[in-house]
C-alpha cells in the first residue's frame, strides 16, 4: 500500500475546496468575542454560587428599575443578530432561521417573547388572532423597504438554495402587551412548493393554538 | 500589573483572531459544509479560546485548538439537532450552503467520516501540521494520527471514484 500518492490526492482535493471558498473577514469584532466570554464567566460564577443565587436575585430585583425584566443583549450570529439599544428598543435582524432555540432564548433575554420554529411553518389558527403591533414594532422586510408597522409577514416559494431573508425589526419590549408573542417560522428555501410559505412571522396571543406543517399554502 | 497583563492578552488575542479567523472558518466550512453554521461554530470556538487564552495562547499552533474546538462543538450541535428532528422535522443545513465549493462529493465524503478522522484531516491536511503537532493538539499518539489519517484517506478515495478515474487519466 503506497500512502503518499493517496495522501497527496486527498490533500490536493481538499486544498482545492478550501481555497475555492470566498475570502471573508470576521463580522464579529474581537472585543465582542472577549465580552461574550466574560459574560459567560460571570454567568457560570453566578450559577456555581448555589444558594447565594436567591440573595443575588433579590438584590438585582431591588437594583433594577421596576417593570424591566430585559437585560442588555448583543448577540451577533451569521444567521441573525439581536441588540438592545440605549433607548430601550431591541433591533432584531433575521437572515436565516438557524439555531431556533438559541434565538428564542436570546429574544427572551432582550424582553421579546417569541416562539421560533425551523423546518415547519407555524401559524396561529385563524387570522383574526393577529394582534396590533402599532407603536412598538417597526418591521422592514427587505434591504430597500422602509420600516413599517406590521403584525404578519410571509414570503413564499419556490426560493433559490441559499436565499437569505433581510428581515429587520425594531421592537420596544416595554410596550409589548402581556400574553402575546411573536411566532417566527421558516423552512429551507430550496424545497418550498410554489405559493407555499418559505418564512413567516406574526404577532399573536400566547394562548392561541398553533398549527405547524412542513408545507403551508399562502 | 495585572491590568497591564490583561490588556496585553487582549491585544494578542485580537491579533490572533484577525489573522486566524479566515483560515479557521474555511477549514471548519469544509468540515461541516455550511457557511452560516461554520461562522457560528468558529465564533463559539474563539470565545472558548479567549476564556482559556493563557493556555491556548501558549500552544505552538492555537489555530489547531480553535478548529478542533469548532468541530467538537459541531458534534454537540448535531446531537441536539438530531433530537429535534422528531419534533420539528429539522432539515439539513446543506440546502442553505452558499458556496458551490462546499457541494462537492469530496466535502460530502469528508462529512461522513468519524469526527476524530475529520479532525485529523483538518489539522494534518488542511492546516498542514506535522504528525507530532497534530497528535499533541488532539491528545493522541502519533501512530493513532497516522492510522486515522490512513483510514480517512482510504474512505475519501473510495467515496470519490470519479475523481480517482479522472486523475488516473491525467
Amino acid at each position: 500500500m503506497n500512502d503518499d500518492p493517496m495522501l497527496a490526492d486527498v490533500r490536493d482535493g481538499l486544498a482545492e475546496v478550501r481555497d475555492s471558498l470566498a475570502k471573508a473577514h470576521p463580522h464579529i469584532p474581537a472585543s465582542e468575542i472577549i465580552a461574550r466570554a466574560s459574560r459567560r464567566r460571570v454567568r457560570r460564577g453566578l450559577a456555581s454560587a448555589g444558594a447565594a443565587c436567591a440573595a443575588i436575585g433579590l438584590t438585582l430585583g431591588l437594583v433594577l428599575p421596576s417593570g424591566s425584566q430585559a437585560r442588555p443583549v448583543h448577540v451577533h450570529l451569521a444567521a441573525w443578530s439581536v441588540d438592545t439599544n440605549p433607548n430601550g428598543t431591541v433591533t432584531f435582524d433575521l437572515r436565516q432561521v438557524s439555531q431556533p432555540a438559541r434565538l428564542q432564548n436570546v429574544l427572551a433575554e432582550a424582553g421579546v417573547p417569541a416562539k421560533v420554529r425551523w423546518g415547519k411553518i407555524c401559524l396561529a389558527r385563524g387570522r383574526h388572532v393577529l394582534l396590533s403591533t402599532e407603536g412598538f414594532v417597526k418591521f422592514s422586510p427587505s434591504k430597500t423597504w422602509q420600516d413599517q408597522p406590521a403584525s404578519f409577514f410571509g414570503v413564499t416559494g419556490p426560493g433559490r438554495g441559499g436565499q437569505l431573508l433581510y428581515w429587520s425589526w425594531t421592537i420596544n419590549p416595554a410596550m409589548i402587551p402581556s400574553g402575546a408573542r411573536f411566532m417566527i417560522s421558516a423552512v429551507p428555501p430550496g424545497r418550498v412548493p410554489r405559493n407555499d410559505y418559505q418564512a413567516v412571522w406574526e404577532f399573536v396571543p400566547t394562548s392561541a393554538p398553533v398549527a405547524c406543517a412542513r408545507s403551508m399554502k399562502s | 500589573m495585572r491590568v497591564v497583563g490583561v490588556e496585553q492578552d487582549q491585544r494578542e488575542f485580537a491579533e490572533f483572531y484577525a489573522a486566524a479567523w479566515d483560515d479557521c472558518l474555511r477549514i471548519v466550512m469544509v468540515g461541516v459544509g455550511d457557511r452560516a453554521l461554520a461562522e457560528d461554530l468558529v465564533a463559539e470556538a474563539f470565545t472558548r479560546a479567549w476564556a482559556s487564552w493563557r493556555k491556548v495562547g501558549g500552544f505552538a499552533e492555537p489555530r489547531a485548538w480553535v478548529i478542533r474546538c469548532a468541530l467538537n462543538a459541531h458534534v454537540s450541535w448535531w446531537r441536539r439537532h438530531r433530537r429535534e428532528v422528531a419534533l420539528g422535522s429539522h432539515d439539513t443545513t446543506a440546502a442553505t450552503s452558499q458556496d458551490p465549493g462546499l457541494d462537492t462529493s469530496l466535502v460530502a465524503a469528508l462529512r461522513r467520516l468519524p469526527v476524530r478522522q475529520r479532525q485529523v484531516i483538518a489539522l494534518r491536511l488542511l492546516l498542514d501540521l506535522d504528525t507530532a503537532t497534530t497528535a499533541e493538539m488532539l491528545g493522541m499518539s502519533g501512530s493513532t494520527v497516522t492510522t486515522h489519517l490512513h483510514r480517512a484517506c482510504v474512505a475519501l478515495r473510495r467515496d470519490i471514484p470519479a475523481r480517482n478515474d479522472q486523475e488516473r487519466v491525467q
